[in-house]
């Protein structure tokens, strides 16, 4: 995966627009995962996707070159699905469309469909709607550390100083995630 | 638990999610993707025009300011009568006013001692006149 250079985060934090665009194609799709994954469906991950991206270019002449780039970018991304996370809690049960268990009322195979093209087979399809079934029995908290490492891609290090917390609890924490999950996922398809 | 512990941890569960890493992503819609780029664009521009206006505005007030608080700051440090300096002025100020304070108090009590003395006439310091009246005075004109 192409990594962002210093010249290209150097012409972002002057907000020239070509460098800014380029950033957005280049981490939209990892974003957006993310997203989906962290919240209740797709209208609201495209919702956030855009204010995840109007926040860094509003805030990117901020962003210090020692950090890596991407870990910044999913760390508002994350910021802002958990405040939705947290509106929907004081909401209250009948108002949210979450379980008690932390599932979606919405299917989650709908959360991640998309219409088969040539590319796709049928197992990857199975595989892509058994991992969004699988992840929405997983507590938020889980959900999100793996989304973070699977759509996001970031290292457990990097995600344990995104979130936050000690590197050890994201590291148990992913562990019990995975457990959890493989065994979810296990007789729908080969994990 | 050591730094080596937990990077031997950290490597057994980077292991442990290779799995994970290859099962499928989420799609991103062609549509979801050009909106996104057109509200960022969008915001780029508004951010140019908000920038570029209120600039000159600020440096005005920023100058105007710089300006006034520098010409106070030299009022006080150029006083006429030498004092070097506004805490110096306003430590003796203060002074000032505290034995003015003072000597209106003592004149005061001394007043109200002097009534309360068998055969005082009372009209010697009956006036606002800051003139005292030494003792030895005063024993002269009680005839003592």
């Amino acid at each position: 995966m192409a990594l962002v250079n210093a010249d290209l985060l150097d012409r972002a934090r002057r907000r020239e627009p070509a460098a800014l665009d380029l950033l957005v194609q280049m981490y939209s799709r990892r974003v957006f995962g993310l997203l989906v994954r962290m919240t209740n469906g797709r209208d609201q991950a495209e919702e956030l996707l855009q204010e995840t991206f109007l926040r860094m270019v509003r805030t990117i002449d901020t962003y210090q070159h020692s950090d890596r780039f991407e870990p910044w970018l999913f760390r508002i991304a994350a910021n802002l699905a958990r405040d939705v996370r947290r509106r929907r809690r004081r909401r209250g049960p009948e108002l949210s469309l979450a379980a008690e268990d932390g599932t979606s009322f919405e299917d989650p195979a709908l959360l991640d469909t998309r219409g088969p093209g040539p590319a796709d087979g049928i197992v990857s399809e199975e595989r892509r709607q058994a991992l969004a079934r699988g992840l929405q029995k997983l507590s938020p908290d889980q959900r999100e550390i793996l989304a973070l490492r699977h759509e996001g891609d970031l290292s457990f290090r990097e995600i344990a100083d995104l979130l936050n917390i000690p590197l050890g609890t994201a590291l148990a924490r992913a562990h019990r995630a995975l457990q959890k999950l493989k065994v979810e996922m296990m007789g729908e398809v080969d994990v | 638990m050591n730094a080596d512990g937990f990077d031997n941890l950290e490597q057994g569960l980077e292991r442990e999610s290779q799995w994970l890493r290859e099962l499928p992503h989420v799609d991103l819609p062609a549509e979801t993707l050009a909106r996104t780029r057109a509200a960022v664009q969008a915001e780029v521009a508004r951010l140019a025009t908000v920038s570029s206006r209120p600039r000159r505005v600020t440096r005005w007030w920023l100058h105007s300011a710089a300006g006034v608080a520098a010409a106070i700051g030299l009022g006080i440090l150029m006083l006429p009568d030498g004092r070097p300096s506004a805490r110096t002025v306003g430590s003796n100020m203060a002074d000032d006013v505290a034995l003015d304070a003072w000597a209106a108090a003592l004149r005061e009590s001394t007043a109200q001692l002097v009534v309360q003395m068998d055969g005082y006439d009372a009209s010697l310091f009956a006036d606002d006149s800051d003139e005292w009246l030494s003792f030895d005075d005063f024993a002269d004109d009680q005839g003592a």
